[in-house]
């Protein structure tokens, strides 16, 4: 049987803060893996 | 650098045994993609170890291939298939990253090595030497580029997404957790291939290992159910 009240879990005030700076941080490493890869692409950073 | 290369084998063939057991008892197309991406995952790794100790024509292509080219594609798709739920969509991506993971064998096995083969140096990591043994055409590394894009982009954008969903609904927080972690871990490898280019040749093995204890730690974390928790209607796991 499905509980949504269960699912739910209760934020402290840390957790709200952090972990969307997380999942940011993490995106923009994302983001720059990509890049690096592309601009080595174009022949702008060394080739893969 | 070999002893990097034996934990990360040990370690993912673990994960993937795990993860092969979790797709025997739920099912899931996703799980199944995934136990094969760890499954390349650990022939990277383990041909890393073949490797450092003696030089193989077959390691090598192996380490290539799986390493370079399948991995984090195989491992996307299993995110790709969790997450698109347009009936035939994944179905078809996949069938699409069958037949090129096919061609990518094929092109990688039936291409020579150069005579720089012969003065290979078990001493040096792979990373440091394989441009030089193997012959690598331009489509070779297209897909190469192509699959890592791709396979980087599903696996990390879909688990940060994930994250964010739960983060934003208040629910599932182990799941976050383990969507984060998994995200983190992912993205390690796929650095670790942008430190190989920048020359810093052995951080891609420190890279793996922690990419695939992180990715573990991840899984571990967002299948554990606690109490009272029951069936979510969008996971990662």
């Amino acid at each position: 049987m499905s509980n949504k009240s269960s699912r739910k879990y209760q934020p402290t005030p840390r957790s709200e803060r952090l972990v969307p700076v997380i999942l940011v941080l993490l995106l923009l490493v994302l983001v720059a893996t990509i890049a690096f890869v592309i601009l080595s692409v174009l022949g702008v950073t060394p080739a893969v | 650098v070999k002893y990097l290369s034996i934990l990360s084998t040990i370690i993912t063939f673990i994960f993937a045994a795990a993860v092969f057991n979790r797709y025997r008892q739920r099912k899931g197309t996703h799980l199944l993609l995934w136990g094969i991406g760890l499954v390349f995952y650990g022939l990277g790794t383990l041909s890393e170890v073949i490797l450092s100790i003696t030089f193989s024509e077959l390691a090598l292509k192996v380490w290539y291939l799986t390493g370079a080219m399948l991995t984090a594609a195989w491992l996307g798709q299993g995110t790709f298939h969790l997450l698109v739920r347009r009936r035939g969509v994944a179905s078809t991506v996949t069938l699409v990253l069958t037949v090129i993971s096919i061609l990518a064998a094929v092109l990688v096995f039936t291409a020579p090595l150069t005579p720089a083969a012969a003065a290979y140096n078990t001493a040096q990591p792979a990373s440091a030497q394989y441009k030089e043994i193997m012959t690598r055409s331009g489509l070779v590394i297209l897909l190469t580029i192509l699959l890592n894009l791709y396979g980087t982009l599903t696996l990390v954008g879909g688990a940060l997404y994930s994250a964010y969903l739960f983060w934003r609904k208040k629910v599932l927080f182990n799941r976050m957790i383990g969507n984060i972690l998994i995200a983190a871990g992912a993205l390690m490898p796929a650095m670790g291939g942008t430190f190989v280019q920048a020359g810093l040749v052995d951080w891609l093995y420190l890279s793996e290992l922690v990419g695939v204890i992180l990715m573990y730690a991840g899984f571990i974390q967002a299948t554990t159910r606690p109490a009272l928790e029951s069936k979510p209607a969008v996971s990662t796991t």
